[in-house]
């Protein structure tokens, strides 16, 4: 009789741990949705030709801002691409002013403006995805997010920055100069 | 009898029921095993160890993607350089973030974590607080994280946990069917796999009423990828765009007037900003309207701040200055500036009138000849008129900007043709001023009462010259009196008449005439005539005037006229209020000033010559006297 019990509530408790357990870990809100797992790295590469990809290149001759008076405006390009080895992986990208050879003295970094405005494949700008005029101390002061969505495992987005100085501004900035200027974009892998 | 084959009696036998209860308790420990790592956070041991599935692999090769973590919960003070360490992502707190701390700072009097995963090429792009940190890395187990991530899958369910389970069940339905038949046969049979079926049963048991009370809940970390782009290089520099400052315009004066030869163009020398693009050049434009749409004239590349033009025609003209540094920055302009470029000299006129009345008037437009001679009024003396006594002088001049007209007397050893600076300059000390100020005067005449009486007799010219704002007088050619407006006329006032000695008729004595003493006749005094003296100062700034003699009369008013330099071909002049001598012998005035005065301030006059002075002494108990001097 013993064995009769034992079996019945046995085979009762399993049902009932199969069950519970299966709802809790596919109905449940609290629970995650999934787990998968990232082998592998993270590699955002930059471009300024659309070809040569790499973590690190030189400015262009475009992105030497040169003559600049109020009521300027110049634009160049750029291309980020996410060259991760981890598939799947979707990078968030930033872009942040982190130095400059000369410093950057506020007088000029506080009236040039500068935006980052996401390409099409067409190479069109799309107006509504941009990161909007800032000036270069705020682009120094904190990491701007880049427009767009994440950027696919293997993708590549071209870029447009735009940079002006409003007409208003007065004669403080004549002849000061920033060189050296590094921006970094970073990105950070997005779940999985 | 055959006896029944049982395969368990077989080594083959015993050695498949070996490998399945090896089997058996393998699957039922990765059952209990996994169990307890999903379910360790929501165990008592929670506060001693919990484990995390790690998903990523950006901290390998420390920790391998898939591995179980084991971290204990950790105070901020523990941590140091070096650390791996748990936490909730700055960015997303339902994401547990794995990396190693790369960096302790001090921020706002806060501690602050900046971590960096292992495989990351970059540091993570955020801080991390102290009470974002869920414990501090241990140790791993490789691998084993994939099957307890696989439990979220419904083949990775169905695979660990369904599959046993069945294998479970079905072993316990046998324990109640041989229970059954036990309890049929009333034979009791020892089974260790029941006993072990039992074991586990009481075992999953546990697990079911664990799973039961919790909400599952599968840990998972993450140690998040980064990798930077980096752009080096750019510059920024903003060239010299700044101007130099407007230059102020000095000269001509706004709203002026004046003869295209005075025109000359001043205005301020300036720098370029912050001095960083010398030397600066002017650019002088010249319009003829306000707006300067309409360009007479642009003079480029100036380096001096002075600029004489071409002659220009008559007319209105506004101008403009911009200064320029050496890269082309140019000021917006000076402002605008209007002057009125006025060449016509006025037009002068003089004639006699009859008791105030209108005379003939005869100005230069008819000079030399024929000079005309028609009066308005048929009875007033004109041209070449003989007149005595009295008489109204009616002088008038003419121009669109009208500032001052002189009367003079001028002798007769003048010739007519010529009319070089007469010797009688002045006679009589007729000199009269009038200026306007506003430059719409038309035919501004007064009349002049001459008193021929006062002037000996002979053939005079009545001159009348006039000056207008622009400096343009009624003259033209070298000599400054050739054109002035004039009539000779000839001053007959009747002389004294001679005393004819009266002859006495002849009589004759009848009685010797008694001898007369002969009364020695009284001498007459000579009359005290006013004699002036006149005297500029050392410094040419001011005059001083003194006129003895002038008890006998009851007032005295003075006019003084001159040139200067300052204002070149402008006759100047004073005029001042007629006073009482309060009967004193002499009537003196001193340091009375060269210059003129408006509302924005006074100009001395440089340089004075021919300076005249006129007074007119009025009747008190002679005759009214006019008496003269002059400063070359």
């Amino acid at each position: 009789m013993k064995k009769i019990i034992a079996g019945i509530l046995g085979l009762f408790i399993v049902v009932a741990l199969v069950s519970g357990s299966a709802f809790a870990l596919f109905l449940s809100s609290a629970t995650l949705t999934g787990v998968t797992f990232a082998a592998g790295n993270a590699d955002l590469q930059i471009s300024v030709d659309g070809l040569g990809f790499a973590n690190t290149k030189i400015a262009p001759a475009e992105m030497n801002f040169q003559n600049m008076y109020p009521g300027y405006s110049a634009t160049d390009t750029f291309w980020l691409k996410n060259n991760s080895s981890v598939p799947n992986m979707k990078l968030s990208l930033t872009g942040k002013l982190t130095s400059a050879t000369t410093g950057l003295p506020s007088v000029l970094a506080d009236n040039i403006q500068l935006e980052v405005v996401e390409i099409d494949s067409f190479g069109a700008d799309i107006p509504a995805s941009t990161t909007g005029f800032k000036t270069l101390t705020v682009w120094n002061t904190t990491a701007q997010a880049l427009p767009g969505v994440d950027l696919n495992y293997g993708a590549t987005r071209q870029y447009r920055v735009n940079v002006k100085i409003d007409s208003t501004v007065g004669n403080d900035i004549a002849g000061l100069t920033i060189t050296g200027a590094l921006f970094t974009f970073t990105g950070t892998q997005v779940y999985p | 009898m055959i006896k029944k084959f049982s395969l368990n009696n077989t080594p083959l036998g015993k050695s498949l029921h070996i490998v399945g209860k090896v089997v058996e308790w393998a699957v039922f420990i990765l059952i209990i095993f996994i169990g307890l790592t999903v379910l360790s956070p929501y165990l008592p041991t929670k506060n001693l160890l919990v484990t995390y599935i790690v998903s990523t692999g950006s901290m390998e090769p420390t920790v391998k993607t898939g591995a179980i973590a084991f971290v204990v919960p950790v105070k901020l003070d523990a941590i140091k350089e070096g650390d791996i360490i748990t936490f909730k992502s700055p960015k997303n707190a339902k994401d547990t973030i794995l990396h190693r701390v790369n960096k302790i700072v001090v921020k706002d009097n806060k501690t602050v974590l900046i971590t960096k995963g292992d495989n990351n090429n970059a540091p993570d792009n955020w801080e991390v607080k102290s009470d974002a940190i869920t414990g501090k890395f241990n140790f791993s187990i490789p691998y084993i994280g994939h099957p307890a991530a696989l439990l979220k899958t419904p083949w990775g369910f169905a695979g660990i946990v369904g599959i046993p389970s069945i294998y479970l069940i079905f072993l316990f339905i046998q324990s109640i069917k041989q229970g059954i038949n036990e309890e049929i046969l009333k034979k009791a049979k020892s089974i260790s796999q029941h006993q072990s079926t039992s074991v586990m049963a009481i075992v999953l048991v546990i697990l079911g009423i664990l799973s039961g009370c919790s909400s599952f809940q599968l840990y998972v970390v993450q140690a998040k990828y980064f990798s930077n782009a980096v752009l080096q290089g750019a510059t920024f520099h903003a060239k010299d765009f700044a101007p130099p400052q407007n230059p102020t315009l000095l000269s001509p004066a706004s709203n002026s007037n004046l003869n295209t030869a005075n025109l000359l163009f001043s205005w301020t020398a300036e720098v370029d900003y912050a001095n960083m693009n010398n030397p600066v050049t002017y650019n002088l434009t010249l319009c003829t309207d306000l707006y300067c749409t309409l360009v007479v004239n642009t003079w480029t590349g100036l380096t001096t701040t002075l600029l004489t033009p071409p002659p220009l025609p008559e007319g209105d003209y506004w101008w403009k200055v911009t200064a320029c540094d050496a890269l082309g920055n140019c000021s917006e302009n000076s402002g605008t500036r209007k002057f009125i470029i006025d060449n016509t000299p006025p037009v002068a006129s003089v004639g006699i009138g009859n008791n105030g009345a209108d005379g003939t008037r005869q100005n230069m437009a008819t000079y030399p000849e024929p000079i005309v001679n028609t009066p308005v009024n048929a009875s007033g003396p004109t041209h070449n008129a003989t007149i005595t006594g009295t008489k109204n002088i009616y002088i008038t001049a003419t121009d669109l900007y009208m500032q001052s007209f002189h009367f003079r007397v001028l002798a007769d050893n003048v010739d007519e043709k010529t009319f070089g600076k007469p010797t009688g300059y002045n006679v009589g000390g007729y000199a009269y001023s009038n200026y306007v100020a506003d430059g719409s005067l038309l035919n501004n005449g007064r009349i002049v009462s001459l008193d021929t009486t006062q002037i000996s007799n002979g053939t005079y010219w009545l001159i009348v010259s006039a000056v207008d704002i622009a400096g343009n007088r009624s003259v033209s050619g070298t000599d400054p009196y050739q054109r002035d407006a004039r009539i000779k006329v000839t001053i007959a006032n009747a002389l004294s008449p001679t005393a004819t000695p009266t002859v006495a008729p002849t009589a004759t004595p009848t009685v010797a005439p008694t001898a007369t003493p002969t009364v020695a006749p009284t001498a007459t005094p000579a009359p005290c005539v006013p004699t002036p003296t006149f005297t500029l100062s050392s410094d040419k700034k001011s005059v001083s005037f003194s006129v003895s003699c002038v008890e006998a009369y009851s007032s005295a008013k003075y006019t003084i006229s001159y040139d200067t330099t300052t204002l070149p071909g402008i006759p100047q002049g004073i005029i001042g209020d007629e006073e009482s001598t309060g009967g004193a012998s002499t009537y003196t005035k001193t340091n009375i000033p060269l210059k003129t005065c408006s509302a924005g301030g006074c100009i001395e006059h440089e340089n004075p010559s021919n300076l005249i002075l006129t007074i007119v002494l009025n009747p008190g108990t002679i005759t009214e006297s006019t008496v003269t001097a002059n400063i070359p």
